[in-house]
């Protein structure tokens, strides 16, 4: 019998060989489970060629019409379909090389299927099946859209639209001038970017506008917070320096019509209804610049609406210094000054108003449905901010219900609807024409919706979007 | 034992080696399915290299089953495993590489098959031990030279000796197989000297130099492999089977330890002296700070490995060809991205239980030679699978070299079934117990 190696070499060496090998099942597992989904977030070309091949859901409207959705082209890879581009400023984009945007970027997660997936799907997940994107369900009514789309454009103009569900603060139609075509976005991303129109602006949350005479109910709201304004007592408080005039440190204040001068004195709601420029600086010279600031920020002012991730603009009051100089102050009370203030700012004032003070939270997406049509998440109306008393809101409201009958916003009341409203003619100095504003609640009783339209540079607010408002609140409310 | 004989009369069934050949047909057939189903062209000769498989594997079966009934019967199955998951995986991954591996397969079969028939086999190479070196200097010689051939094109890692473009050999492949030949008779003859010298009396008793004799060539020829060729996972794989075999011959703890050490500090050295060295280092310990300088595979392979989860993508359905030559030495990435971590595992088990197969066979065998060339052979194929592996997985710094029977690699192929091709054979003339 020749030499033989001991047999515990032997051993001693497996145990070696077995411990490396365990090493590197862990090292796979290390990578592959424990540290994956870290690693995901950095592998961008896995995620561009996903997002190539993902069978993206679909963005629908109340009625479950489809307004965007993903098909496949020959090569199997995905193109987004808008059949209704109007809603570009809501929808947003989806592209390749230019990202996302609107509801695209927002919902981004629910739509590629990475979020909302049921709990069972997890052996799904583990296997790798082909993730379908969850549906999102807005709040708009394609109805009611198509009619906002079609007044704006007769138009031609450049300006927003706001149709909203008084009590809840959801959306039933927004528009916004100038727009792009989502379906073509990507073809003109780089000119779109460029364009000195600022086509990709959602106008109706991002514009940012001098308000004018709609800005009047909000300092009302705040005279009355602040007991200042009796409804009872005679305005102007302080009397006309002259016919329509009155000067604050030698500027003149002066009515935007004669007809507050030629019905003067009258009492509060006249005041808003008549419109009276006199009347409103006056309020907010008796708040002083805390009490203006303090009311502003009760209606959310200096703060981005939450808008189910939507981008939207902060509405300003003005700076400390022009507020602290007493025209400036006079000035912002009846809506000019350096105010700066968002429609859907505007839309939400009027939802307060209409909704006994509380101020909604604005939304657009009720739903997240699986493709199968199982609701995978349902989102309820929720409340914003609480700017006002049930009793102020109710005089605001008597205010702008009389503003709607029988002052300058009666021209936004339908045929047979009541409704209360404001007008507001922006005045922007210079040769510009001015912006037409015109917001509304309807119907004048017990108010199911908020219309608010800005057009710029259109002329009087009484002439060119009060008529629109009209036109959608009579679309809105048909039976 | 080496006068056993031949006797044709004794073929035997071996229903055992049989039945365990059926999974790694049966996968490979589905696997190559699958890749048709997607591609959707039906074609008949795409099913090749899998019908060769199974025919190979058949033939193999039925010589050892005439020839060689006794042979170890659970190594082929696992290496049909092997070789069927890297034939499927080079068709998805490659399909224009699967015909030379499935030719490169062939020849191995063949290769291997003579090898367990060939009688004499061990004892020729105990009885030409020097001889075999000079055939492991040219290959060692034509593979430096390729590598300064290589650096003159910008390619300084190239270790293909292309003979007509087709077909490549990679002269560093049959040089393991030489080494553990030579290693394994030159220790098994000197055994005496090292089981009896003393390391304290390391000045003093001139056997001491016969001891060295292995341990500076060795060491030699992994530094020149790591500096001249820049090739560190055949430094590592050379100078580990050198310890395997050191350890195995001499049982003696404190001589591996002293040419482990040995090895570190050329390493150490090398690691400060030369830029590239550090470089790779550099890449593997933060690969995202180095992508441009060899940290850019790594972290494809990372995000492959990420990307298959638990269970993998589906074969075809991930994206490994982002992993630059994947094919070859990342195919466990490949592996992991599309069969997942479990894919992976699965893997690592079949080497697990090839390594324990081939220690068996070792331990059995009939003298120390053959116990060292076994023990060898098996411990040189797990420890290639390991440093790859390992490589891959960012527990060591990257190396090219392939993954036994797996990896696309024509001369590893053909080495690593001639490899098998020995160890049948020492397993051969034991009845199995």
């Amino acid at each position: 019998m020749r030499y033989q190696i001991p047999v515990r070499a032997f051993q001693n060496l497996a145990m070696i060989f077995l411990a490396c090998f365990m090493l590197i099942a862990i090292g796979a597992g290390y990578w592959g489970v424990v540290r994956a989904s870290e690693l995901q977030a950095r592998d961008l070309r896995r995620q561009i060629e996903r997002e190539l091949k993902l069978d993206r859901g679909r963005i629908l409207a109340t009625d479950n019409s489809v307004m965007a959705e993903t098909v496949f082209d020959d090569e199997g890879l995905a193109q987004r379909v808008y059949p209704y581009p109007n809603l570009a400023p809501v929808l947003g984009y989806w592209t390749f090389r230019y990202g996302k945007g609107g509801l695209e970027a927002a919902y981004d997660d629910y739509l590629a299927g990475r979020r909302g997936q049921r709990g069972l799907d997890v052996f799904d997940e583990l296997m790798h099946e082909p993730v379908i994107g969850a549906d999102i369900v807005t709040t708009i009514r394609p109805a009611l859209q198509v009619r906002a789309d079609e007044l704006l454009d007769e138009l031609g103009g450049r300006g927003a639209i706001i149709v909203m569900e008084a009590n809840t603060g959801r959306i039933l139609a927004l528009a916004s001038r100038p727009t792009y075509d989502p379906n073509l976005y990507a073809e003109q991303a780089e000119a779109l970017v460029v364009d000195e129109a600022q086509p990709t602006l959602n106008r109706a949350t991002q514009g940012l506008y001098t308000p004018g005479s709609v800005f009047k109910i909000l300092t009302l709201a705040g005279a009355l917070n602040a007991d200042l304004a009796p409804p009872e007592a005679a305005y102007p408080q302080q009397p006309y320096d002259a016919p329509g005039i009155f000067f604050v440190e030698g500027f003149p204040i002066r009515e935007g019509s004669d007809r507050p001068y030629n019905n003067y004195p009258f009492d509060l709601y006249h005041a808003l209804s008549y419109s009276s420029n006199v009347t409103f600086a006056q309020l907010a010279l008796a708040l002083g610049p805390d009490g203006m600031r303090e009311m502003a920020r009760t209606f959310g002012f200096g703060e981005e609406i939450p808008f189910d991730g939507l981008p939207t603009a902060a509405s300003e009051l003005g700076s400390d210094a022009f507020l602290l100089d007493r025209v400036g102050l006079a000035n912002t009370g009846y809506g000019q000054g350096q105010l700066l203030v968002s429609p859907l700012e505007i839309a939400l004032v009027t939802a307060a108003v209409a909704n006994g003070g509380i101020m909604p939270q604005p939304q657009i997406v009720q739903q997240i449905r699986s493709r199968t049509g199982d609701t995978l998440a349902d989102f309820p109306p929720r409340g914003w901010k609480r700017p006002m008393s049930e009793g102020v809101a109710a005089e605001v409201r008597q205010a702008m219900i009389v503003s709607g009958s029988e002052g300058f916003a009666r021209a936004g009341a339908p045929e047979g609807i009541a409704v209360g409203g404001k007008t507001g003619t922006a005045q922007l100095g210079g040769d510009n024409e001015p912006h037409s504003w015109y917001t509304a609640f309807a119907p004048a009783e017990g108010p199911q919706i908020v219309v608010t339209v800005i057009v710029e540079n259109a002329g009087a607010g009484g002439d060119v979007a009060a008529p629109i408002a009209r036109e959608l609140i009579r679309t809105a409310l048909a039976p | 034992m080496s006068s056993y004989r031949l006797d044709p009369r004794s073929f035997s069934w071996r229903w055992r080696e049989f039945l365990l050949l059926l999974p790694p047909f049966l996968l490979t057939g589905a696997g190559f399915y699958s890749l048709q189903l997607q591609r959707g062209d039906l074609l008949v000769e795409r099913y090749w290299p899998a019908i060769a498989l199974v025919v190979g594997a058949l033939l193999m079966h039925l010589i050892f089953s005439w020839l060689a009934p006794h042979a170890d019967q659970v190594m082929l199955p696992l290496v049909t495993m092997m070789n069927g998951l890297g034939l499927l995986i080079i068709e998805r991954l490659a399909s224009n590489f699967t015909v030379r591996q499935t030719v490169a397969m062939g020849i191995g079969m063949a290769l291997c098959t003579a090898l367990v028939l060939w009688n004499d086999g061990p004892r020729f190479a105990e009885r030409y031990r020097y001889t075999l070196i000079l055939p492991g200097i040219f290959l060692l010689v034509v593979g430096l030279l390729l590598s300064f051939a290589g650096s003159e094109v910008g390619d300084p890692g190239r270790s293909v000796l292309s003979i007509t473009g087709t077909f490549g050999v990679q002269p560093s492949e049959p040089l393991k197989l030489l080494l553990v030949l030579f290693l394994a008779s030159f220790l098994d003859f000197h055994r005496e000297k090292f089981q009896t010298v003393r390391l304290t009396r390391l000045f003093t008793d001139r056997r001491w130099l016969w001891l060295f004799i292995p341990l500076v060539g060795m060491w030699g020829i992994s530094m020149i492999l790591l500096i001249l060729q820049r090739d560190l996972g055949a430094a590592l794989l050379f100078f580990g089977i050198f310890l395997v075999l050191a350890y195995l011959a001499t049982n003696r703890k404190d001589y591996v330890l002293l040419s482990l050490l040995l090895f570190v500090a050329g390493g150490f050295f090398a690691y400060h002296s030369f830029g590239y060295v550090a470089q790779r280092f550099a890449a593997w310990l933060d690969p995202w700070a180095n992508a441009d300088t060899g940290g850019f595979q790594l972290i494809e392979a990372l995000y492959a490995l990420a990307n298959g989860g638990i269970f993998g993508q589906g074969l075809g359905q991930g994206f490994p060809d982002f992993v630059p030559i994947v094919h070859s030495d990342f195919i466990i990435i490949a592996i992991g991205e599309e069969l997942g971590v479990a894919g992976i595992i699965a893997v690592i088990a079949l080497y697990i239980l090839f390594l324990l197969r081939g220690f068996h066979v070792a331990m059995r065998a009939p003298d120390s030679f053959e116990q060292l060339v076994a023990g060898g052979l098996i411990s040189l194929l797990s420890l290639q699978a390991l440093i790859i592996m390992a490589g891959c997985l960012k527990l060591m710094p990257l190396t090219g070299i392939t993954l036994p029977f797996i990896a696309y690699g024509g001369t590893s192929l053909v080495t690593c079934y001639m490899m098998l091709g020995l160890m049948l054979r020492i397993s051969r003339d034991r009845v199995e117990v």
